[in-house]
C-alpha cells in the first residue's frame, strides 16, 4: 500500500479517502525502517489529520523509533493567486513550507540541506529543546552554508501548534517565504477534532509588474496571505455540518499582527504557542488576534450551514496589490475629463472617482503578473476582496471535502432588494 | 616710317580688344552659371543679364514651400546677393579699362614777337609705355576677373547653404513649437485634474499650485517657441527678399529622415581638394598677383615712355619730326612695386596652403558630424522614441491598476515629447551637418571668407 519511495501520501485532504478510512502505519521493512504516511500522527491518537489548506504535510520516515524529516531550504517558484507568480524562497518545492506533524514525546530527527544562496539555519518556534537545537545563527550553532546539511534531533515533549522558520538574516528569508507549521499532537486527547486547519499568516511587498517579493519593505505589504496564498488562491476551508473544528494560525508576517474575524460562529481561543489555555480561562470570540510570532488555536463546533467568510479584519489586508501612489479621486467630477486627456494618452479612462468597487473586474489590461485589486466572481456578484480572505464552507451529508460550490441558500433567507411595496407597508419613504 | 607703324599697330590692337570675350558684357557669368548647376543643381541669376524674377517667385509661392523651392526663390530674389554677384560687373569693367589703349594727346603751342613771323609748334603723342604694356595690364585685369568668377559661384553656393540651414532651422522651430503646444495641452489637462481633486477636497492647495505652476510654465515656453519660430520665419523671409503678402507661404513638410550614410573617408579630401572653388579663386589672385609682379619690373625698366610727331615752325623754317620723352630708371626701377607684388604672392600661396589645410579638416570634421548626427537620430528614432512609447504604455497599465496616478500618467506623455523634442534637435543638427558636406564637396567651404553676412537676430 505504501512504496519505499512514496514518502508523500495523504497528505492534507485525500479526498473521500479520508471519511472512508485510514491509510496503514509503520510497515517494517527487513532493515528496520518504517516508512510511514504522514496520517501516521493523527492515527496514533485517533485525531483527525492536519489539513494544511494549499499545503502538505512533511513526510517522514522511522529509524530505530525516530521520526526522520528532511527539510530542504531552496528557491521557489510560487503562485500567491491565479496571475501572480512570484520568485521565493521556500522549503521542499513550496512556501509556506510542509507542515511537520508528530506526536507528543516522538523523538524526531530533522536533516535540514541549504540550497539557498546564503547562509541559514531552522529555529523550531515555541518548541521546548536543547539550548544547542534552538537554531539562532551564530548562538546556537554554526551557519548552515550553502550546500551544507545539519541534522537537528529532539524531542517534542509538549502537544501544540509551533512554527519553523529561519534565524540568520530572518528579514529577508522570511520575507521571501522561508517558514512552515509544527503540529505536535496530543498522545492521549480528552476529545477529538474532526477538522484541524494549520494556518500561516505572512506578508509580502511584490512591486505591481515585478516578480521578486521585496523583504526590504517595512510597511507597505501588498500580498497578505494564508499559508503564502492570497485570495482568490486561497482553497475553500470544507467542513460537514456538526462537525468539531480546530484551526490552528501562526504567524510569521514581517510587521503585522492579524485580527482573524470568523463569520456565522461564536469560538474559544483554546491554546497558544505556550500550551493550552484552561477551559475556564476561555472565552467566546468571533475575531482571534494572532501576534507576530504566536499561534493561536480555536475551536468551534460547526453546527451553521453555509459559506461563511473568514479573514484579516484589517481592511487594507484583504486587498490585493492596492497602490498608493497616485492622488485620492473619490468624488472628483469626471465631466469632460475622458475628451480631454485621451488625444494626449487614447488609453486614459477616468475612473476610482465613486469609490473602487468592482476594480478588480473592470477587464483593464494590468501590468504583467500583477493582480491589483482583484478578487473573484462570487454567487451573487463580484467578491472585491483579495488578499487575507478564505470561505469557510459548512455542508450538510457531504461525503468529500472537495470543494463543494456556492452554498444554496434555504428559501425566504437571503437578503434582497425591497420592493416598494414592502417599504410601505414598514412606513419608510425614500 | 615707324612712327606709322607704331599707329597701325595700335589700331590693330584696339580692334583686338573690342572683340575681347572676356571683357563681354556678361562677365563669365555663363561660366559661373554652367558651375553652379553642375555642383549643386541650381539655378544661379544675374539680375543685370536675366531681368527681374517677376512672376517666378510668385508662381513657386503658389505651392508649399521646401528647402530647395526656398534657395531657388532666394537666388533669384535677394537682393544681397544680387549685389554680391555685382563683384562681377565691377571686375568686368576693371578689365574693360585695363584693355583699352591710352588717348592720344595733343599739343598745340602759338608765340608771336612783334616784327617776327608768329612761331607755333603741334604735337601728338601718346603713352607709349601703357600701349607697350596693354596686354600686361590686361592680363592682370582678366585674371582678377577669373578669381572674381570664382570666387562669386563660392559665394552662391554658401548663400544657397545659408538659406538651405535657415529653411531647416525654421522647420524645426515649427516641430518644437508644435511640441511644446502639445506639452501646454498636457499641462493644461494636469492642471484641469488638479483643479477638480482640489474642488473635490482631495489634494491640498499647495499640490495644486504646482500643478498651476507648472502649466504657467509650459504657457511661457510655448510662447517663447512661438517667437523662436517667428523669427526664423523672418529671417527666412528677409533671406528669400519677400515681403508684404508674399509671406504668406506655406512650409512644406517636416525635417525629413537621414538620407543615406555619409561618404566613404577614402576619396572625401582629395575631392574636397580637387572640387574647391576657394582654391581656384586663389590660384587666379595669385595669377593676377604675378602678372602685377612681372608688370611692374617692366615698367620700371621703361618707366613713361610717350612718343609721338611733332610739327613746328621756328624762325621761318617747318620741322617736322618724331618727339619722344622718358624717364631714366635711374633710381626707381620699380623695386617697390615688384616687391609689393611679390608679397601679395607669397601672402596668398600661404593663404592657398592654409585654405587647402581648413578645407581637408573641414570635410573630415563635416563627416565625422554627419555620422554621429545620423548615429543620433536613428538612436532617438529606434531606441529612445519607442522607449519612451513603452514607457507611456506601462504608465498606463500601472494606472490602469492604480499604483500611478493621472499626473504621472500624463507625466509621462510629457517626458515622451520632450524625447520627440530632442529627436527633432537631432534630426535638425543632422541636416545642418548635411548641408555642410554638400557644401565643401560642391567646392565651397563653409565660413569661407565673404559669405554674405546675413545675420538676423
Amino acid at each position: 500500500m505504501i512504496s519505499r519511495r512514496n514518502f508523500v501520501m495523504g497528505s492534507g485532504i485525500a479526498g473521500g479517502g479520508l471519511l472512508a478510512g485510514r491509510p496503514a502505519v509503520a510497515l517494517q521493512d527487513a532493515e528496520g525502517v518504517a516508512e510511514v504516511g504522514t496520517d501516521a500522527p493523527a492515527q496514533q491518537t485517533g485525531s483527525a489529520s492536519v489539513v494544511t489548506p494549499n499545503g502538505v504535510s512533511l513526510p517522514f520516515r522511522v529509524v530505530e523509533g525516530v521520526k526522520v524529516f528532511h527539510l530542504i531550504a531552496e528557491p521557489v517558484e510560487h503562485e500567491f493567486a491565479p496571475g501572480l507568480k512570484g520568485s521565493c524562497w521556500g522549503y521542499n518545492g513550496r512556501t509556506s513550507g510542509p507542515t511537520i506533524e508528530a506526536v507528543e514525546g516522538d523523538r524526531v530527527r530533522i536533516y535540514v540541506t541549504n540550497r539557498l544562496p546564503e547562509p541559514t539555519t531552522i529555529h523550531w518556534h515555541g518548541i521546548i529543546l536543547p539550548n544547542g537545537m534552538d537554531g539562532v545563527g551564530g548562538l546556537n550553532q554554526p551557519y548552515i552554508r550553502p550546500g551544507e546539511t545539519f541534522r537537528y534531533e529532539f524531542t517534542f515533549l509538549y502537544p501544540g501548534t509551533y512554527m519553523y522558520h529561519p534565524h540568520v538574516d530572518e528579514m529577508t528569508q522570511m520575507g521571501m517565504g522561508l517558514m512552515g507549521m509544527i503540529v505536535v499532537h496530543q498522545r492521549n486527547p480528552r476529545y477529538q477534532v474532526d477538522r484541524d486547519f494549520a494556518i500561516m499568516l505572512s506578508e509580502w511587498y511584490v512591486p505591481i509588474g515585478a516578480r521578486r517579493p521585496d523583504p526590504r519593505e517595512m510597511s507597505d505589504f501588498n500580498v497578505l496571505t494564508l499559508n503564502s496564498k492570497a485570495f482568490p488562491g486561497t482553497e475553500p476551508l470544507v467542513v460537514r455540518t456538526g462537525q468539531r473544528v480546530r484551526m490552528r494560525f501562526g504567524n510569521l508576517s514581517a510587521m503585522d499582527n492579524h485580527p482573524i474575524h470568523l463569520h456565522g460562529y461564536f469560538f474559544k481561543i483554546t491554546a497558544t504557542d505556550g500550551g493550552p489555555i484552561a477551559e475556564t480561562a476561555q472565552w467566546p470570540e468571533t475575531t482571534v488576534l494572532v501576534p507576530v510570532g504566536a499561534t493561536r488555536d480555536i475551536e468551534f463546533v460547526a453546527d451553521a450551514p453555509g459559506d461563511w467568510a473568514m479573514h484579516c479584519h484589517f481592511t487594507h489586508h484583504i486587498m490585493n496589490q492596492m497602490g498608493h501612489e497616485g492622488p485620492n479621486v473619490i468624488g472628483l467630477d469626471p465631466a469632460g475629463l475622458d475628451d480631454r486627456i485621451r488625444p494626449l494618452l487614447p488609453g486614459y479612462m477616468t475612473m476610482g472617482q465613486s469609490g473602487m468597487a468592482g476594480m478588480g473586474h473592470m477587464g483593464m489590461s494590468m501590468p504583467d503578473n500583477s493582480i491589483p485589486m482583484k478578487g473573484a466572481p462570487g454567487k451573487h456578484d463580484y467578491l472585491d476582496m483579495g488578499g487575507m480572505f478564505t470561505v469557510l464552507k459548512v455542508r450538510d451529508d457531504i461525503t468529500s471535502y472537495q470543494d463543494p460550490g456556492w452554498y444554496q441558500n434555504p428559501p425566504g433567507t437571503l437578503s434582497r432588494q425591497a420592493s416598494s411595496e414592502e417599504l410601505e407597508a414598514d412606513g419608510i419613504s425614500l | 616710317m615707324p612712327i606709322m607703324k607704331l599707329v597701325t599697330h595700335s589700331c590693330m590692337l584696339l580692334l583686338l580688344l573690342s572683340l575681347s570675350a572676356c571683357a563681354a558684357r556678361d562677365a563669365g557669368f555663363e561660366s559661373v552659371r554652367d558651375l553652379i548647376d553642375q555642383r549643386a543643381g541650381l539655378d544661379a541669376h544675374w539680375r543685370y543679364l536675366d531681368g527681374p524674377p517677376d512672376e517666378r517667385v510668385a508662381e513657386i509661392l503658389s505651392r508649399p514651400v521646401g528647402s530647395e523651392e526656398a534657395v531657388r526663390i532666394a537666388l533669384l530674389n535677394n537682393s544681397d546677393l544680387q549685389a554680391s554677384i555685382e563683384e562681377l560687373g565691377i571686375a568686368r569693367a576693371l578689365l574693360l579699362d585695363a584693355s583699352l589703349p591710352p588717348n592720344i594727346e595733343l599739343e598745340a603751342e602759338r608765340s608771336e614777337v612783334p616784327s617776327e613771323r608768329a612761331e607755333f609748334s603741334f604735337a601728338a603723342t601718346t603713352d607709349l609705355s601703357r600701349l607697350l604694356f596693354l596686354p600686361m595690364y590686361r592680363g592682370v585685369a582678366s585674371a582678377e576677373l577669373d578669381a572674381v568668377r570664382f570666387q562669386t559661384a563660392g559665394m552662391i553656393l554658401g548663400f544657397a547653404h545659408s538659406v538651405r540651414t535657415a529653411y531647416y532651422d525654421y522647420q524645426a522651430a515649427e516641430q518644437l513649437l508644435e511640441l511644446d503646444e502639445t506639452v501646454l495641452e498636457a499641462a493644461a489637462a494636469s492642471y484641469d485634474v488638479a483643479q477638480r481633486l482640489h474642488d473635490a477636497g482631495n489634494i491640498p492647495a499647495l499640490e495644486l499650485a504646482n500643478e498651476r505652476a507648472f502649466y504657467e510654465e509650459s504657457r511661457g515656453q510655448a510662447a517663447i517657441a512661438e517667437a523662436v519660430a517667428f523669427s526664423r520665419r523672418e529671417r527666412l523671409n528677409a533671406l528669400m527678399g519677400l515681403s508684404g503678402m508674399e509671406t504668406n507661404w506655406q512650409l512644406a513638410g517636416r525635417l525629413a529622415d537621414p538620407q543615406e550614410e555619409a561618404p566613404d573617408l577614402v576619396d572625401l579630401e582629395a575631392r574636397s581638394i580637387d572640387q574647391s572653388l576657394d582654391l581656384v579663386e586663389l590660384e587666379h589672385r595669385y595669377r593676377a598677383a604675378a602678372r602685377r609682379a612681372n608688370l611692374a619690373r617692366a615698367e620700371g625698366l621703361l618707366p613713361s615712355l610717350r612718343a609721338g610727331v611733332e610739327l613746328s615752325r621756328e624762325e621761318g623754317t617747318r620741322e617736322f619730326g618724331p618727339v619722344i620723352s622718358l624717364d631714366l630708371p635711374l633710381f626707381n626701377q620699380g623695386q617697390g612695386q615688384v616687391a609689393l607684388a611679390r608679397a601679395e604672392m607669397r601672402q596668398l600661396e600661404l593663404q592657398y596652403r592654409a585654405r587647402a589645410v581648413r578645407i581637408r579638416s573641414a570635410v573630415r570634421t563635416a563627416r565625422n558630424e554627419l555620422l554621429v548626427d545620423a548615429r543620433r537620430v536613428e538612436h532617438y528614432r529606434d531606441v529612445l522614441l519607442p522607449l519612451r512609447e513603452q514607457i507611456i504604455d506601462e504608465t498606463q497599465l500601472q494606472y490602469n491598476a492604480m499604483e500611478l496616478g493621472v499626473f504621472q500618467l500624463i507625466a509621462a506623455r510629457r517626458d515622451q515629447v520632450r524625447t520627440a523634442q530632442e529627436y527633432v534637435r537631432a534630426l535638425q543638427e543632422y541636416w545642418h551637418a548635411r548641408a555642410t558636406m554638400d557644401q565643401i564637396l560642391a567646392g565651397r567651404l563653409v565660413s569661407a571668407e565673404g559669405d554674405l553676412d546675413m545675420g538676423m537676430p
